[in-house]
């Protein structure tokens, strides 16, 4: 009796509940990370040691494997004055709806003797988050044939540009433009079945007939705005997570672009894209040998992908306690 | 009304400051020239800063001193020299003489024998007159030698100067006179106030009389404010021969002022504003010593009438006496004043009451201490009620002096370190043991405390007493020196024995010396430039909770250690060449009752990535080492003994070399300490009045 109530309410737990669609690309954050509680303390004393440690949560809709780097004051903690630790993390997705969550643990740091005549001192830690990125975006878009206004009925009115909250990433694309030039005319022809009727409206026989028509050539390009919404920053590389502390790797706001229309590959420029002011601009176009010519608009899916690495720091104030007051 | 009310107040404000700001301009100027004296530490950069520079310094009687000692110096050698000059001139002339007369007596050797004899008796008289004569002028001079060389009064002036310890005391204790320097220059300033009011006034009312009346009538109100603020930094409500000259003069101009311009009869004006300056000159001290013959005690009676003193007497009057008219002070003009009015009063009382209460309700204690404990409560809580209204002068002062820093180079800044207890070396709550009567010894004490991080450092005591005349009698301090390692809390005390003091009024003065060292912190934040290329600095400071200016802090005590704040956070750096940037160092004094007597030597300490080259410093620092703690280049200046510096900038450029940059560039906010220390003699000096009592004769009936 015990077990067929437990399995009831196992089973009235199940139901009644709706499967609901988890969008793992939304939101504007990546990996958020904040030192752990008590880890450094509010307050130490001199000539004693503490631990460090983070708490490391990605937000974001990627996987990512990063560095963090721990820099302090040499002047009250001893040792040179940073130091780093990896992690690896897994983004939203199935198994972790909100992102994977850990703690990495720092290290001891030793504090010096308060110098000079000073009771306490307050000194910053600062802990800097160092990842490559990525940034998706996938929407249908209308590529719009009608580019003199004769339709009737056009499909695409009123879809001028999309606009975005975010990605899940701190980078994010906030709107897309789409357009279609148009790049001349395609001479070509076509058989057309022409009937031939008697005045008594009866066919009497059917013609076919050449008629020569013009298609226009295509090319759909989309301006795509970008803008970094996080704390941190953006920069590019190519030597991996050594610019992380090599400042002189660092292309600060450079920002990778890569889109396709399903299997049509798309030019971006500028690509790289630099962000100034946090926000930049760049615009993906089909290559000339790629141009395609429509008699109808149509929808279609477009994929964007921004590749970058990004810098976050978070820091802490500990009180430097001279023990002999 | 309101709005007129508030600019003529504008106006009078700013007339005060604009003369304060002079004032002080010129006093700092002076204090920043190296090697002024006298005068000098009058100028310091705020108005009671200014006033405890004066009270220290004493230069100008050190200057005199320095000139009479040496005169004595030239006129005893002097007079050695001349002295035993006359007497070999003597000698020599006598001989001369002698011989002249054998060589007459030979050329008479043909004259008769009654000749000869003659000759011979004018030759003795003669030499014995004239070397008599040259004796006794040798002898004079000789004994005025002596009285220069082996007179114990300047026989101790020259120990003293000689020796420096004492050469500080005889600094200390030959202070600049307070009151008449001072009070000349109040009635010069109040007198240049009241000429400039009525010239304004008979210009004006050529047009509009009674609007003048209105407007003078605030302006005055706001000189009386003024003036009892003067009353209160200036001559700190003393009342002595020198200080109620000063007062009078200063209350005479005032009432004169209001008889010239405003439209009242002459009864009135006079009536009204002598009376407002009556009580303060003549009412109160009366009032005080007719208090210091009951059992409350001098002292107390001393201490209470700075708190009578506080009350706006001239508020009292324009509230509650005068029939205000409506053109004068305006309805909420007048609430406003009530307010405030009411508001001191009942301080004053709640605080008076409440101390009476916990001072009688101890247990074991007699009526007389009571009374003194409740004055100490009172003090305390005077020093509160002073402290808000200093702590607007203070901010006004510190703008003065912010801009004088600014004007003169020195813009640095530095808040003082705060501390669960308060750090430093404390002298404080002289005062006499009791009540002291005529041609008795006299033991007076202070409080003393030392709450400090530095080991072992000797403080000397000492203690002066001056009389009305100005004569200084040096007392005994119990301990006179003492070696402090880091905490002491103890009772100094200043004895005078067998002074036999007459009955009147004396200046006690505690004198301590000691060495002392302030510290000094300022954190940096350097990133590579291109990161600030994308980043803009407010953004980088925002997302790092980071103010754009250098936060620096020194340690609390005597001695303000600040350092510029006019580099900008974070600090951009090249990665591909030399960087380059400027710190400036700024020592002066920080404290109303003390003086710094000399710095001794400048210390800071720099990262190895920020070097400070050679002759990159406007002082000469040298690198003298690592601090095997920190890892620190350490960058040293030990001033010369015969340099006597009081207040100290430093101005120095640092680099930071293209190799080592990593070792501050951050990639996030990494803070680097730069460290400074300066090590210096203080002193403080404490001063209190004291009353003998005069022996009434009691008898035997």
């Amino acid at each position: 009796m015990r077990y067929l109530l437990v399995i009831l309410l196992l089973l009235s737990a199940c139901g009644g509940g709706e499967l609901t669609r988890v969008n793992y690309f939304e939101g504007r954050e990546a990996v958020h990370l904040t030192f752990g509680q008590n880890t450094p303390p509010r307050n130490v004393y001199d000539d004693s040691q503490f631990m460090l440690g983070v708490n490391i949560h990605n937000r974001g809709a990627f996987d990512t494997e990063g560095k963090i780097i721990f820099e302090y004051d040499t002047f009250v903690l001893e040792g040179s004055g940073s130091f780093e630790r990896e992690f690896a993390i897994r983004g939203k997705q199935p198994g972790f709806p909100r992102g994977e969550q850990d703690y990495l643990q720092g290290g001891f740091l030793e504090v010096r003797e308060v110098e000079g005549l000073r009771e306490s001192t307050d000194t910053r830690i600062t802990a800097s988050i160092c990842y490559p990125y990525r940034t998706q975006l996938t929407d249908f878009f209308c590529v719009d044939s009608d580019v003199f206004g004769g339709d009737t009925n056009p499909l695409c009115r009123g879809r001028q540009f999309h606009t975005y909250s975010g990605q899940g990433a701190p980078v994010i694309i906030d709107r897309v433009t789409p357009d279609v030039v148009p790049r001349g005319t395609l001479e070509d022809s076509t058989e057309t079945v022409i009937p031939v009727l008697d005045e008594t409206g009866n066919l009497v026989e059917v013609r076919r007939e050449e008629v020569s028509t013009r298609q226009i050539i295509l090319q759909p390009h989309f301006e795509i705005s970008i803008r970094n919404v996080g704390r941190g920053l953006v920069f590019g590389t190519n030597q991996g997570l050594s610019a992380c502390t090599d400042t002189s790797q660092r292309r600060m706001g450079e920002v990778h672009v890569m889109a396709n229309m399903l299997d049509l590959n798309l030019t971006c420029s500028p690509n790289p894209v630099t962000i100034r002011g946090g926000e930049a601009t760049t615009r993906c176009f089909v290559e000339p040998d790629d141009w395609f010519y429509t008699s109808t608009s149509y929808m279609d899916v477009l994929t964007v992908y921004l590749d970058y690495y990004y810098l976050d720091q978070t820091s802490t104030e500990v009180k430097v306690n001279r023990l002999r007051r | 009304m309101v709005f007129q009310f508030l600019a003529v107040a504008a106006r009078g404000v700013g007339t005060f400051f604009a003369r304060t700001g002079r004032a002080v301009a010129s006093g700092t100027r002076r204090v920043f020239s190296k090697g002024k004296s006298a005068s000098s530490a009058e100028g310091a950069s705020t108005a009671k800063a200014s006033e405890s520079a004066t009270n220290m310094s004493g230069f100008s009687e050190q200057e005199k001193l320095n000139t009479n000692i040496e005169n004595i110096k030239v006129t005893t050698a002097d007079a050695i020299k001349r002295g035993m000059g006359l007497e070999g001139s003597a000698q020599a002339q006598n001989q001369e003489y002698i011989d002249a007369l054998n060589k007459k007596m030979e050329e008479k050797s043909q004259s008769s024998e009654k000749e000869k004899g003659y000759l011979r008796q004018k030759l003795q008289q003669n030499t014995d007159h004239y070397y008599n004569k040259l004796n006794n002028k040798y002898e004079n001079l000789k004994s005025k030698v002596d009285q220069y060389t082996d007179s114990e009064f300047y026989k101790d002036k020259a120990d003293n100067f000689l020796d420096p310890e004492k050469r500080a005391n005889m600094q200390m204790g030959s202070k600049v006179k307070r009151g008449f320097g001072r009070a000349s220059n109040a009635v010069k300033g109040v007198i240049g106030a009241g000429f400039a009011g009525v010239g304004w006034l008979f210009r004006k009312s050529e047009y509009d009389r009674d609007e003048v009346d209105d407007g003078m009538g605030q302006l005055l109100l706001f000189i009386a404010i003024f003036v009892h603020l003067f009353d209160f930094f200036w001559f700190e409500f003393q009342v002595n021969a020198e200080t109620i000259v000063g007062r009078f003069a200063m209350y005479l101009a005032l009432s004169l002022l209001a008889y010239l311009t405003l439209k009242m009869s002459i009864g009135d004006s006079l009536k009204e504003f002598t009376f407002i300056s009556l009580i303060p000159l003549v009412l109160l001290p009366m009032l005080f010593d007719y208090m210091s013959n009951f059992a409350i005690g001098q002292e107390f009676a001393t201490q209470l009438q700075m708190w009578v003193f506080l009350i706006p007497f001239w508020l009292v009057y324009l509230m509650f006496i005068k029939k205000i008219s409506a053109g004068f002070l305006g309805g909420v003009a007048k609430f406003y004043l009530s307010a405030i009015f009411v508001f001191i009063l009942f301080i004053l009382i709640t605080n008076f009451a409440t101390s009476l209460g916990q001072a009688t309700s101890a247990e074991g204690v007699d009526s007389e201490e009571a009374l003194v404990d409740a004055k100490d409560f009172l003090v305390d809580t005077f020093d509160s009620i002073v402290g808000t209204f200093t702590g607007i002068a203070g901010r006004v002062t510190g703008e003065v002096d912010r801009r004088l820093n600014e004007t003169l180079g020195y813009g640095y800044q530095a808040d003082v370190e705060r501390t669960m207890d308060r750090s430093g070396v404390f002298l404080e709550n002289f005062r006499p043991v009791g009540t002291f009567y005529e041609n008795q010894s006299v033991r007076m004490y202070a409080d003393f405390e030392v709450r400090s991080f530095m080991e072992e450092f000797s403080i000397s005591f000492y203690c002066i007493l001056r009389d009305r005349s100005g004569r200084e009698i040096v007392g005994t301090a119990v301990p006179s020196s003492i070696v402090v390692n880091e905490f002491d809390n103890r009772r100094i005390f200043c004895d005078f024995e067998d002074v036999n003091l007459s009955a009147g009024s004396y200046t006690a003065r505690l004198l301590s010396s000691f060495n002392y060292k302030t510290s000094g912190y300022s954190t940096y934040y350097f990133v590579p430039r291109s990161t600030l290329e994308e980043d803009t600095r407010t953004t980088w400071n925002q997302r790092h909770n980071i103010r754009e200016r250098p936060v620096n802090i020194h340690t609390q005590g005597p001695v303000f250690l600040g350092m510029n704040e006019s580099v900008r956070l974070p600090i951009p750096i090249f990665e591909n060449r030399t960087t380059y940037f400027a710190i400036d160092y700024g020592v002066r004094n920080n404290q109303q009752r003390g003086e710094i007597q000399r710095i001794t030597e400048f210390t800071t300490k720099l990262p190895q990535a920020l070097v400070i080259e050679q002759n990159q410093c406007t002082i000469p620092l040298f690198n003298t080492g690592t601090d095997v703690n920190t890892g620190y280049e350490i960058y040293t200046y030990t001033m010369d003994p015969d340099e006597n510096r009081r207040i100290l900038a430093v101005s120095c450029n640092i680099q930071i070399p293209k190799e080592r940059v990593d070792e501050v560039a951050s990639s996030g906010a990494r803070p680097v300490t730069i460290y400074a220390e300066v090590a210096y003699d203080y002193a403080i000096e404490l001063t209190t009045s004291i009353n003998i009592q005069r022996l009434t004769g009691g008898g035997l009936g």
